[in-house]
């Protein structure tokens, strides 16, 4: 529990900050309403906190792709200008006013999306998604000037969605042709197959299905067999089903616990994830295909890792 | 960390509002920030009082939309450091333009009464008190008073004289400042009251403080707010109109101006800010530039001696 101990902390500040709690929107309350994350599914009409690294930002969804979104920035403020739509405190689960920005409304990867935090109604999706084009109009010189503060404001939101939106195709690094060719296994020093073996931390016989490509192989492991046997496969390129998949915001809890146990970026490890659920599925033959988000729930159960765990 | 061992963000969650660790946070990221505002700097310097009273100030407006804003978009410490950081320097950038209202009302007032062509709409009718083109009584304005901002842009020759600095020069000259009471009074075709016109002179002429005072390089931003006098390169006589333009700039404004011919990336590296924010920082420093400086043939030169004054920076 937080101590009650308030040294620092004048009570005239305490006291209004008790009255301008927002109870409806921690973690544990949103957890109750938008249920686990592995449940969660985004639809039109749903306000979601977008984040990378430390930008944070909410988005309005207009539209849902399999791997994209259909969305327009909100501010937590009440800006009215030219291009922007104010919506009033009561009617917003936020509980205070906020600006919905349809003209810097764009696509994103659904991979950017954190968590659900609201909903708005849809006749306020409707409005936005009919909100007049401005064909990458520059404002108007007349309503930039009469406001400095509207123009700041939409100049830092731009800011904050150009640093979200470069997270967009950086996931799969894709492996260098060069790396390809074939192992000279009578000029290969009998010490390098050992080697390879333990770096790679799997049994000789893993490793020589990798070598003829019955086993999948990681950028990582690709590496390492570069480095050790001057040779490695290609490393297969991920199934876009699965990639899709492990864009969707339900899986993100599992990259970022992932990202933190090896100290890589959550790009990085979602695309050893994808391997790692690829490798698995390769290795399970002879029964019914299962879609990928069982292939990936699968996967975690068998890694004993949970995607609902609170971060 | 706290005693508890757990963070502001992580208090924050628990309680759904601030509550101590936050304050600590909030009065840091305060204290940090008012060193960038030198308009609202109090005379003896920024003391843990001063700062106390921005960071509360800044609570009472804006904690509800803080509060519900880190809740619903951070995701922890670092992104409600950096959300509250924000914040807070647009509250101060915001305050930092308020400063000169009292001055702004009081010219106003003062030429309100002096011109004949002005008077107030007598007891008896609606919005008596209320001042107005003289004539007949005219209904109290009841439109947007965002378009009669753009009715003060418009009148032309205007040159816009900013509140800062050492000297508070007067916003421009009285003629300048009564023909643009007349556009506005015509636009409005209605009353309005001193506190409006007041509203609509701040916006016409802000005071020279950017949000990108606060990013800008710690080196840089000392040398722009350093007076003009104490500087050792400026020994000789300056120009007095170049000076003058240069006093109304922001610290920021005076280090992009001597790169503002270079690309955008060179921008945003100077005020350490985005793109879209070196974007509106350009625009608005070229649009005011356009205004300070005189339409006649001594243009060139006090451009030059302005670049210059801004150039010499370390």
């Amino acid at each position: 529990m937080v101590s009650d101990k308030r040294d620092g902390a004048p009570q005239e500040f305490v006291a209004l900050a008790r009255q301008v709690a927002a109870p409806q929107l921690t973690e544990a309350a949103l957890r109750l309403r938008f249920g686990p994350r592995s449940s969660w599914a985004p639809v039109p009409g749903q306000v979601w906190r977008v984040t990378r690294g430390d930008v944070g930002l909410l988005v309005l969804l207009l539209g849902v792709g399999a791997g994209s979104v259909d969305a327009a920035p909100i501010s937590v403020d009440s800006v009215d200008a030219a291009d922007t739509l104010p919506i009033e405190g009561g009617s917003t689960d936020l509980g205070v006013p906020v600006t919905v920005w349809p003209g810097l409304r764009r696509e994103f990867s659904i991979g950017v999306l954190d968590r659900p935090v609201a909903e708005l109604t849809a006749a306020v999706v409707v409005r936005v998604v009919g909100w007049p084009a401005r064909s990458g109009e520059p404002v108007p010189e007349v309503a930039r000037r009469s406001d400095p503060a509207v123009s700041e404001a939409r100049a830092i939101l731009e800011d904050d969605l150009a640093a979200v939106d470069d997270m967009v195709g950086e996931d799969v690094e894709p492996l260098d042709p060069e790396m390809t060719g074939g192992i000279d296994f009578e000029n290969l020093p009998p010490e390098a197959l050992d080697e390879a073996v333990e770096r790679l931390g799997v049994p000789l016989p893993v490793l020589l299905d990798m070598i003829d490509g019955k086993r999948i192989s990681t950028p990582a492991q690709a590496m390492i067999m570069r480095e050790v046997l001057g040779w490695s496969p290609a490393a297969a390129a991920l199934p876009p089903g699965l990639v899709t998949e492990l864009h969707q915001p339900r899986w993100r809890g599992l990259a970022r616990q992932r990202g933190r146990r090896d100290r890589i970026t959550e790009e990085a490890a979602r695309t050893a994830l994808a391997y790692d659920v690829t490798a698995m599925a390769a290795r399970q033959t002879g029964e019914q295909e299962p879609s990928w988000p069982d292939r990936v729930r699968r996967w975690t159960e068998s890694q004993r890792l949970d995607p609902d765990v609170v971060e | 960390m706290g005693e508890a061992g757990i963070d502001a963000y992580e208090e924050l969650q628990e309680l759904g509002h601030l509550d101590r660790l936050g304050f600590d946070l909030l009065l840091e990221l305060v204290g940090q920030e008012v060193q960038r505002f030198p308009l609202l700097r109090p005379g003896a310097g920024w003391s843990a009082d001063s700062v106390l009273d921005w960071a509360l100030s800044f609570f009472a407006e804006r904690g509800a939309a803080v509060t519900a804003a880190v809740l619903a978009q951070a995701a922890d410490l670092a992104s409600m450091s950096r959300y509250l950081r924000i914040s807070i320097r647009n509250f101060l950038v915001s305050e930092a333009r308020k400063t000169p209202s009292g001055s702004v009302r009081r010219k106003i007032e003062e030429l309100l009464a002096a011109t004949p062509k002005f008077g107030q709409v007598p007891a008896g009718h609606a919005g008596a008190g209320r001042w107005q083109l003289s004539g007949p009584a005219r209904a109290p304005f009841g439109g947007d008073p965002r378009s009669l901002v753009a009715a003060a842009y418009s009148v032309p020759g205007v040159a816009v004289v900013r509140w800062t600095g050492v000297r508070r020069a007067p916003l421009a000259s009285d003629e300048a400042l009564i023909r643009i009471l007349d556009a506005v009074f015509s636009a409005a075709s209605g009353s309005l009251e001193v506190a409006d016109l007041t509203w609509i002179f701040l916006q016409r002429f802000p005071a020279a403080v950017a949000p990108a005072d606060a990013t800008l390089d710690p080196a840089a931003f000392d040398w722009a707010v350093a007076p003009l006098d104490e500087r050792p390169d400026v020994l000789v006589e300056v120009g007095a109109q170049a000076r003058e333009v240069y006093d109304q700039l922001s610290p920021s404004q005076r280090a992009l101006l001597p790169h503002l011919e270079k690309p955008v990336a060179d921008h945003m590296q100077i005020l350490g800010v985005g793109r879209s924010q070196a974007y509106e920082a350009a625009r608005k420093l070229k649009t005011v530039i356009g205004d300070l400086m005189p339409e006649d043939d001594l243009r060139g030169a006090v451009v030059l001696e302005v670049v210059r004054l801004c150039v010499v920076h370390p």
